[in-house]
C-alpha cells in the first residue's frame, strides 16, 4: 500500500471514471454529480479534480472536447474512452478487493 | 491505438503548450463562475458567493500548477526555458562570452589537430603493399672502418 495520497488519487480516478460512464460532463458537473451520487458524503475539494482529469486525459482513459454548455458558454466536456471503460472495471474490482480486505481486518463482519 | 493517441497527446503538450495553458485558465474560470452562480441563487451576496466558491475549489494558482505538472513533456519545457535563460545571460556579458568561446575553440581546435596528426602518421597503415615487411638498412661504424679512415 502506498502513501495516503496515493490511495486518494486512485480513488478519485475511480470516482471520475464511474461518473463519466453515463454521459460526457464538464469539470463542475462532475464535482456536483459525485457529491449528489454519494448522498452528500463525498465533498471533494473541487479544484483537485482538474489535475486528476488532465492526468486521466494524458493516459488516454478519457477524451476532452470544447462544446457549448447548458448555460450557453463554452466548457470542456470529458468523455470516457473504450480503454477508460476497461480501466474503470479493473479499478472497481481492485477497490472492491481492497475494501473487502480492510473490512476483514477492521472486523466489521 | 492507445499508443498513437498517447503520442499525439505528448506532441500536443509540447507544441501547443501556451494554448493548453489558456484553455486550462478558461476551464477553471468557468468552474468558479458556475459555483458562484449557484451560491448566489442559494441566497449569498456576491462577495460571499465568491469567497465560498474559492474555499470549495481550493487555491486556483496551486491547482493550475499541479495540473500543468500532470502534462507530459514538462522536462522539455523546462529545458527550453533554461536554455533561453542561459542564452540571454551570455548575451548580456559579451566580454566573458567571447573569451570563453575563444578558449573552448582553442581547446577543441588543438585537440582536433593533434589527433588528426596522430591518426594520419602513427595509426594509419602505410600506403603500399606489405608495409609490415618494410626494413631499414643503416651502417654501423666498425673497428675496421675507423682504422682505414683515420689519418
Amino acid at each position: 500500500m502506498g502513501k495516503p495520497s496515493d490511495l486518494l488519487q486512485g480513488t478519485l480516478d475511480l470516482l471520475i471514471l464511474k461518473t463519466l460512464l453515463l454521459e460526457p460532463l464538464h469539470g463542475w458537473a462532475i464535482a456536483k454529480r459525485i457529491q449528489q451520487l454519494s448522498g452528500e458524503v463525498l465533498q471533494v475539494q473541487q479544484g483537485s479534480l482538474y489535475p486528476a482529469l488532465h492526468r486521466l486525459e494524458q493516459q488516454g482513459w478519457i477524451k476532452a472536447k470544447w462544446a457549448e454548455s447548458e448555460t450557453g458558454r463554452q466548457a470542456k466536456f470529458y468523455a470516457l474512452t473504450a480503454a477508460g471503460r476497461s480501466q474503470l472495471e479493473k479499478e472497481a474490482a481492485n477497490w472492491n478487493r481492497l475494501s473487502a480486505a480492510i473490512n476483514l481486518v477492521v472486523g466489521e463482519a | 491505438m492507445r499508443l498513437f493517441s498517447k503520442l499525439r497527446m505528448t506532441l500536443l503538450s509540447v507544441f501547443r503548450r501556451s494554448q493548453a495553458s489558456s484553455h486550462l485558465d478558461d476551464e477553471i474560470r468557468y468552474h468558479l463562475e458556475r459555483q458562484i452562480e449557484e451560491n448566489i441563487s442559494a441566497g449569498m451576496s456576491p462577495e460571499d458567493a465568491r469567497s465560498a466558491a474559492l474555499r470549495k475549489f481550493g487555491n486556483p494558482a496551486l491547482l493550475r500548477d499541479q495540473t500543468r505538472d500532470a502534462w507530459t513533456g514538462g522536462w522539455l519545457d523546462s529545458l527550453t526555458r533554461d536554455t533561453k535563460y542561459v542564452a540571454r545571460s551570455l548575451a548580456r556579458t559579451p566580454g566573458f562570452t567571447s573569451i570563453a568561446v575563444f578558449i573552448i575553440a582553442l581547446g577543441i581546435g588543438s585537440n582536433l589537430a593533434l589527433f588528426t596528426l596522430v591518426h594520419r602518421v602513427l595509426l594509419n597503415p602505410l600506403p603500399y603493399p606489405d608495409p609490415d615487411q618494410l626494413v631499414s638498412i643503416y651502417e654501423h661504424e666498425s673497428v675496421a672502418t675507423r682504422m682505414l679512415t683515420c689519418p
